[in-house]
């Protein structure tokens, strides 16, 4: 599947292998010439790789190791990584204050929503730009960059406002006598997704126009030529086609609507959502903690005040929240890495 | 004669019509791009010579020319500083994150054992909630070194190398603040790095291997093959990256936060717009200057 690689400066390990080791001193110093660069290289490569990786991973674990550790041992230098003891308390309290199912249940659903939106409105507004000949209709694709550009706070407050006093020319007004208050109701981020103005979708859309432009122009024409209207030919021969940038985008949507607090936060404030709601946690979490007491079982170690508890929730909420992204991670990793790294963004 | 006149019109039909339709598909971003977009980037403005006030009716504005502006720049207490502190962090981290993201692609690109993965691995920080764990990591720290003797008991392992540090051999404060000022650095540059990496191993991936097989018959060193190959084929994206870097950097300041604070907690839309405002302007000085510099160095093929 994969295009052929352009020849790595590394030996071939296989090759290795297959051919005999040197035996005589002169042998050894005409192989090390050759092959001892190779070998040197493949060795700073794998530990520079694992040096990375390790530093990528050790939030998780520390966030995991100390989700697992009994709280009593919280602190203790002798068990920093591996607890002696396992216990579910941190995960059981920070389970029941994030009020985990429901706010799963409404984030998943929330967030897929916006993906599917943002998706779809990105592909066909990229495709568009790929395809529409007019000049003039081109420089419209630098107004798609300006919206990359200008960070989304610069246009909080009229946004904000806009939503607060939703109207559409005059009509809602006409009908009920008042204009429509949408803050705190997620249809303002399926609309802002929708007309591709919510988060990053200036992005998306150049995504989709890039990956749309690489594909040949013949494939349409030929559509055509067997009688396929436009729409038909956009679902049925182009999205199928698209299915490397779908899945970049799909991946990269999910991903920061559901990291995102600001939009989250400035439009909706949903207290089911699990970022909105781990933030103010984190921001309280004493009071988090002191709200909670009546709900922890008696033989419950609880200590509300004591800092490296707070510390130790605060960290096994957070695994609850990103699990998810890691689990979905998971399923599509292969598909992700490769439709990313060799179709998706550069045309 | 009737049939060569429909082979050349039939095309031109069909791009007449691919073009009517793209626009029609096109009207949902051109209704966000008005309404969600330019609107407010007009009003914005507008508001920030106004003095604004919110009441059940709508906005109220009354003109206050430049006023804002001068109180914004120069009476509020941290603005200013907080929009220089803004962009001369964001320009270095921007570098930082270039010159890792272009060295772990080339690291990717290579043929070895596993790549898939570390290639999985790399670009998990994509997915992960970046902010939130490092944020709330750093918060224990400086609890645990600001309650000293009391926590004392209760370290883990790099606060007490840190204490140690400063208790033991002597070192002064400024010295391990700076070092662990390099240490999250690696941390933050490592983080905010995966989306770059994805996008120069995307181009790395796009050059043929013609090139290289070229390069070697000619005789050119590994090195050689990078600075003459690599580098010139990836450098349209080294432009794409720094930009979309600057402005992923700028979306993660304390300046979203005063803007909202100023506006929503204080009610001072004004200032709050003055605010707005000046941080687009400094943003797209910055982001066209850089663009300017950086399209005179990159090297288009085509």
């Amino acid at each position: 599947m994969t295009k052929s690689k352009p020849k790595g400066k590394t030996g071939n390990a296989a090759q290795l292998k297959g051919r005999r080791l040197p035996k005589t001193r002169e042998e050894w110093i005409f192989w090390m010439k050759r092959k001892g660069g190779h070998i040197f290289m493949s060795i700073l490569r794998y530990a520079l790789i694992l040096c990375i990786g390790l530093i990528i991973l050790m939030p998780i674990l520390q966030m995991i190791s100390a989700t697992f550790m009994s709280p009593e041992e919280v602190g203790n230098p002798v068990s920093t990584w591996v607890p002696s003891r396992f216990s579910l308390e941190h995960l059981i309290v920070a389970f029941k204050m994030l009020n985990y199912p429901q706010a799963l249940g409404y984030t998943l659903l929330t967030t897929a929503l916006q993906m599917i939106l943002q998706i779809l409105a990105a592909a066909v507004t990229g495709y568009s730009f790929a395809r529409i000949r007019s000049k003039k209709i081109q420089m419209l694709f630098g107004v798609v960059i300006l919206t990359i550009v200008v960070p989304p706070s610069v246009l909080m407050m009229p946004q904000y406002l806009f939503f607060r006093n939703f109207d559409i020319f005059g009509i809602i007004k006409a009908i009920t006598g008042s204009s429509l208050n949408l803050l705190g109701n997620p249809v303002t981020l399926y609309i802002l997704d929708f007309c591709s103005m919510g988060l990053k979708s200036g992005l998306y859309i150049f995504i989709f126009r890039q990956f749309f432009k690489g594909l040949p122009k013949e494939l349409e024409e030929a559509a055509h030529m067997d009688g396929c209207g436009f729409l038909k030919t956009l679902f049925s021969i182009i999205m199928p086609n698209a299915v490397p940038g779908i899945i970049t985008v799909g991946v990269l949507s999910f991903v920061w609507n559901w990291n995102d607090t600001y939009y989250a936060n400035l439009f909706v404030g949903n207290k089911l959502n699990l970022m909105v709601r781990l933030n103010e946690v984190s921001a309280n979490m004493q009071q988090a903690l002191q709200s909670m007491s009546r709900k922890v079982p008696a033989d419950f170690f609880f200590q509300d005040r004591n800092l490296l508890y707070q510390a130790s929730i605060l960290k096994a909420a957070s695994l609850l929240v990103v699990i998810p992204l890691i689990v979905l991670y998971m399923f599509v990793q292969k598909r992700f890495v490769e439709s990313a790294s060799n179709a998706g963004i550069v045309g | 004669m009737q049939e060569t006149k429909k082979k050349t019109k039939k095309p031109s039909s069909f791009y007449r019509r691919q073009d009517r339709w793209g626009l029609l598909m096109m009207t949902p971003w051109l209704i966000g791009v008005v309404f969600f977009f330019l609107k407010p980037l007009v009003e914005v403005c507008i508001y920030s010579f106004n003095d604004i006030t919110l009441d059940t009716t709508g906005v109220q504005q009354s003109w206050v020319g430049g006023s804002n502006y001068v109180y914004v720049l120069r009476t509020h207490a941290t603005f200013y500083q907080e929009l220089i502190t803004t962009f001369a962090k964001a320009l270095p981290n921007t570098v930082l994150i270039i010159f890792f993201s272009l060295f772990a692609a080339v690291l990717l690109n290579g043929k070895f054992k596993f790549r898939g993965a570390a290639r999985v691995l790399f670009f998990l920080p994509i997915v992960l909630a970046t902010d939130l764990i490092s944020v709330e990591l750093a918060g224990v720290a400086v609890e645990g070194l600001e309650s000293g003797s009391e926590a004392a008991g209760s370290m883990t392992g790099a606060m007490m190398v840190v204490q140690f540090l400063i208790e033991g051999v002597g070192l002064p404060m400024d010295l391990i603040s700076t070092l662990l000022g390099v240490i999250t650095n690696v941390f933050e540059t490592i983080k905010l790095s995966g989306v770059q990496i994805l996008i120069f191993l995307a181009g790395l991936q796009s050059i043929s291997p013609s090139m290289y097989e070229v390069a070697k018959m000619e005789g050119a060193t590994g090195y050689e093959t990078f600075w003459k190959v690599t580098l010139p084929t990836v450098s349209p994206l080294i432009l794409t990256n720094v930009i979309y870097t600057i402005t992923d950097n700028l979306m993660r300041t304390s300046i979203i936060e005063t803007i909202r604070q100023t506006g929503f907690g204080n009610a001072q839309y004004g200032y709050s717009a003055a605010m707005s405002v000046s941080f687009l302007f400094c943003t797209l000085v910055v982001v066209g200057v850089v663009s300017a510099i950086l399209g005179k160095v990159v090297f288009y093929n085509d």
